[in-house]
């Protein structure tokens, strides 16, 4: 690089800058996660290292150097919470010195409430699919009956059981606008009295078309595909469309019957076959094949076992089969499945994708923590904890050779936040509750609430396969860069972000553009990062006559903005700026080039 | 006033970290050129029914509707569209449509997929293959752009390919740009900024994902600062025009949609919504053909009129047809087995009828036509090969039209 640098480095006290920041990758990183993990605290981990250290050795890949701690807590962050830490979060780690405290941050992260619902909504988004506009499915309920199984710790194979099973009633309907201004509290509360079963919204998903909910279950649960089989035996595979009309059979005694209208539905498991599956040629194959497992295991009818209760119904059975220990795809399943949401690719990709012919990448590890889960009780944090504390894990992002699975995971992948987790972050660093704060209470729900929904569902991604591509549209960078929640949330205005950093850093611009820095990439800047700003700072003052009559003028709004007189005069409150110099709207600025860098928008 | 220095180290520092200074792009046009191919779908949100439009019938089954003649001796059609009725002699009316998806959501991916939904393979929409035989690298205006939807994406070809939807017809794309700007000085510093940072990931990191996602920020830079961009904005434009299209959304969007193939957009879709008539089947299809009527009728006039008829190729269609009974809400329900689709334009012959259903219109006695060979139908038309076969990202092969064949009657010799 030709150009002059500018170092200034001695603004801001008792903060080092961060070595990973600054320096090419490659280079020593300020502390490395190395011992912290190898002192043994994890089994799992430990195994994991073994297994990838020898794969790499046996394919001769040099694993990139140690991640720093910043880098690895963001991670973690990401993964198990859905967001980024926020500004004191970040700092707080930074600066505890104990040796153990990845381990403590990892156990902190998974006791989490947030750890749940991030668990709760990856597995909304499997069984759901994409959210679609409709009033009978309540995403909301769904994702609290996981949120509470996930919260209270219950092993995997129970959660699955639940699922599939699942009977009785779910929540009354009602407008979905009142809905989303509805308080989380206040729809548990009402669940509760109603006695709602949330797992039945999985049955409701489907309901027009009862094979999907089978497919949905074999690709979630089992990592198989069963479905390429319901319109022509599989072409590659040695399934038969008998063999996914067995497995979909399970479902076909399946009734769901409204309780009266808006009042929600009844999910029951009818003596008969639901006889709405006989009408359609599509689905008549469903209820007239005999329930069978993917292996071929019976599941009606009577059976070896004496003692076994032939009563039971088939998707009782069904359940029972899917978590026995026979059953060789469920724990590997979920591995693969929570391996490629740490690193971006299973040990198959996609993960859905488990098939006679194809044999995992490094299955030997595979199998051994498909192993130590069943064993643990189907311990979800357990297997996040081993996998969160492996060396793997802690590596740095460097240059890959082909994708992250041929380099067996010796480097780290860059990897596109989902969704939730860059909505989350995003909210998190741009904080509007201070700036509806003004608002009724029901008012500022909604708000927030819209301004979520606007960006949200715009993001949506096929988890399943590959991750670590980065597949963007124009439509989702024009949200970054131009939608009110983040016009409004980078805006210096009352009670806004820059607002309370200002004050707190009593109008020191160079240290609020640090905390910027925190709160957006969960790192100090580094010293060409605030050469950077201070050379913006000098910009802005040149142009300060012009960037102020931009501000005078009102901002001129855009031309016939969108939405109703009351929404867009409210939007228009929340947006406007009351920045009036050129530091301020430097601040500005750099907030908004924060919000749209690509550092935010990976996992890195 | 601005300083010269101090931009230039702000500038400079920047580059520094590896970015280039932002300058707004340029933006390309297919200026001078002759007219290119594209091709504009009518969506007909809902479900439309074949009974009130394409395929009326007599007796009971027609509840209230009458039919009217045509500028083909001997087809009628919809009384609610006596303008189309004028211009039928440059349609390809399409009467044995057949499907077995009869939910909205499955067969509106059916629909613009041309494949059965399935979990497996995420199947692009046909508007995201045409985006990606025929969008130019260079152009501002994206390559699929659909006005009133929401519509289907590009599947498995990638977010490059997606739809730009636009919610309000005759207005600018939400967010392209924030509802207060902040001048042309701070957007430019704010670019230079984004673009220090990122080239600074680029380089720590190594990996191709942080580029790639650069450059789609850019693309939506580069169509945010066009010019082409006011194209979508309808404001100014002469009352006439807009009055003979009909000052609806749809009507809105079939002008804006003349406009941006014009412009070189490959593929446009105007989405009519509303057609799912459960309830007072008669008063709301009546109400949607005379939205319907004008607005089709004007760009099919327009293209003519410009030239376009030989470049651009027009599709008519939903989800499915409707119920030959009439429900005690005075409604007709879903009907995937017989429906109508229609098609005009570029690369169709005019003034044809394909297919035929029985004496109610319920099921489909000549001709059946597939989701897959219709098409097979407007991909022949518009210029694309009916039998490409794509490769999935995992490797699978993936006919375009799932095997369908074109049907040679509906297609100008």
């Amino acid at each position: 690089m030709p150009s002059p640098r500018r170092y200034r480095t001695t603004l801001i006290l008792g903060l080092a800058v961060s070595a990973c920041a600054a320096s090419p990758a490659g280079a020593p990183p300020a502390s490395s996660g190395v011992g912290v993990v190898a002192a043994g605290v994890d089994e799992g981990a430990s195994l994991v290292d073994r297994q990838l250290e020898a794969a790499w050795t046996a394919a001769g890949k040099t694993p990139a150097p140690a991640a720093d701690d910043a880098t690895w807590f963001r991670r973690a962050s990401l993964d198990l919470l859905g967001r980024i830490p926020t500004e004191a979060e970040a700092k707080a780690f930074a600066a505890d010195a104990r040796p153990d405290r990845r381990v403590r941050a990892v156990d902190t992260l998974l006791a989490s409430p947030e750890h749940a619902r991030r668990l709760a909504r990856w597995w909304e988004d499997v069984l759901l699919g994409p959210e679609v506009r409709e009033r009978v499915v309540d995403r909301g309920a769904f994702r609290r009956w996981l949120e509470e199984r996930f919260a209270a710790r219950e092993g995997w194979d129970t959660i699955v059981r639940g699922l599939v099973t699942a009977t009785g009633r779910s929540s009354a309907g009602g407008r979905p606008r009142d809905r989303l201004a509805m308080p989380e509290e206040a729809r548990a509360a009402e669940e509760r009295e109603l006695e709602v079963n949330g797992a039945v919204n999985w049955i409701l998903r489907w309901r027009k078309s009862p094979p999907d909910i089978a497919a949905t279950a074999s690709r979630g649960f089992l990592g198989v595909q069963i479905q390429c089989a319901q319109c022509h035996d599989h072409k590659t595979e040695s399934w038969k469309q008998s063999d996914f009309f067995g497995f979909a059979a399970s479902f076909a005694k399946v009734r769901v019957d409204p309780i009266a209208r808006l009042e929600g539905f009844e999910v029951e498991e009818g003596d008969t076959v639901n006889r709405r599956l006989y009408r359609s040629e599509l689905f008549a194959p469903m209820a007239l094949a005999t329930p069978h497992a993917l292996d071929g295991t019976p599941l009606a009818g009577p059976r070896a076992d004496a003692a076994a209760d032939d009563d039971a119904g088939s998707r009782e059975r069904l359940a029972a089969w899917i978590v026995s220990r026979d059953n060789p795809w469920t724990s590997r399943a979920f591995v693969n499945r929570v391996w490629a949401r740490a690193f971006g690719m299973g040990f198959v990709d996609p993960v859905d994708d488990f098939r006679p012919s194809l044999t995992p990448v490094l299955p030997e590890l595979l199998d051994a923590l498909a192993e130590r889960f069943e064993a643990s009780g189907w311990d979800i944090r357990g297997l996040e904890r081993s996998i969160v504390l492996s060396r793997a894990y802690g590596l740095a992002t460097a240059p890959i050779e082909g994708d992250v699975q041929d380099a067996r995971w010796s480097v780290f992948a860059l990897r596109p936040l989902d969704e939730d987790a860059l909505v989350d972050s995003l909210f998190t660093a741009i904080d509007l509750d201070g700036r509806v704060a003004n608002l009724d209470p029901d008012r500022a729900a909604l708000v927030r609430a819209a301004l979520r929904q606007s960006i949200g569902g715009a993001f949506d991604a096929d988890a399943e396969s590959n991750a670590t591509r980065f597949d963007g549209s124009i439509q989702q960078a024009l949200l970054l860069m131009s939608s009110d929640a983040v016009t409004a949330g980078v805006a210096l205005a009352p009670r806004s972000v820059l607002a309370q950093l200002l004050e707190r850093e009593g109008g020191d611009v160079h240290r609020v553009a640090e905390a910027l820095f925190w709160r957006t990439l969960s790192r100090p800047p580094s010293a060409d990062e605030r050469a950077l700003f201070t050379s913006l700072l000098a910009s802005a003052q040149a142009d300060a006559a012009a960037d102020a009559a931009m501000t005078a003028d009102g901002g001129k709004p855009a031309a016939r903005a969108r939405g109703g007189r009351r929404a867009r005069a409210e939007a228009l409150a929340l947006v406007r700026s009351r920045a009036d110099t050129p530091q301020e709207r430097a601040l500005e600025d750099l907030f908004w080039a924060l919000l749209n860098a690509s550092e935010l928008a990976f996992v890195r | 006033m601005t300083h010269p220095t101090s931009r230039r180290r702000f500038l400079s520092l920047a580059a520094a970290l590896g970015a280039a200074a932002f300058t707004s792009p340029p933006s390309a046009r297919a200026a001078g050129s002759s007219a290119p191919r594209a091709c504009i779908l009518l969506w007909m949100n809902g479900g439309p029914s074949h009974l009130e439009t394409w395929d009326p019938k007599e007796g009971a089954v027609a509840g209230p509707g009458k039919r009217i003649a045509t500028r083909v001796p001997g087809l009628t059609i919809g009384e609610h569209l006596p303008l189309l009725a004028d211009r039928a002699d440059r349609l390809a009316i399409v009467r044995g449509m057949t499907s077995r998806e009869g939910s909205h959501e499955r067969a509106q991916a059916f629909g613009h997929t041309g494949h059965v939904p399935n979990p497996s393979v995420d199947a692009p929409a046909f508007g995201a293959w045409v985006a990606r035989e025929r969008g130019r690298a260079d152009a501002a205006l994206p390559p699929y752009v659909a006005l009133g939807g929401p519509t289907v994406g590009a599947g498995f070809l990638g977010r490059a390919y997606d739809p730009l939807v636009v919610t309000r017809p005759g207005s600018p794309p939400d967010h392209l740009t924030p509802r207060v700007p902040v001048g042309p000085a701070r957007a430019a510093r704010r670019e230079t900024l984004l673009r220090a940072f990122d080239a600074d990931l680029a380089r720590r990191t190594g990996q191709a994902a942080g580029p790639a996602r650069t450059a789609v920020h850019e693309k939506a830079v580069r169509l945010a600062t066009s010019t082409d961009a006011r194209l979508f904005d309808l404001e100014g434009e002469p009352a006439s025009d807009l009055a003979r299209y009909g000052d609806t959304d749809f009507g809105r969007g079939c002008l804006v949609a003349r406009r941006l193939v014009e412009a070189g957009v490959p593929f446009v879709e105007v989405v009519q919504d509303g057609w799912d008539t459960h309830r007072d089947h008669f008063g709301r299809t009546a109400s949607l053909c005379q939205v319907l009527d004008p607005a089709m009728s004007a760009l099919l006039d327009d293209l003519r009129a410009r030239g376009l008829d030989r470049a651009v190729t027009v599709a008519w269609m939903g989800e499915f047809g409707r119920t030959p009974r009439i429900s005690g809400d005075d409604g007709r329900d879903h009907h995937p087995a017989a429906w109508s689709a229609v098609l005009a334009g570029a690369g169709i012959r005019g003034g044809v009828v394909h297919g035929e259903t029985d004496a109610e219109g319920a099921r489909v006695v000549r001709d059946p036509t597939s989701v897959a060979d219709f098409h097979a139908t407007l991909a022949t038309a518009a210029g694309l090969d009916p039998a490409l076969t794509r490769m999935t990202p995992e490797g699978r092969p993936f006919s375009m039209t799932d095997g369908g064949r074109p049907i040679a009657a509906l297609l100008a010799s």
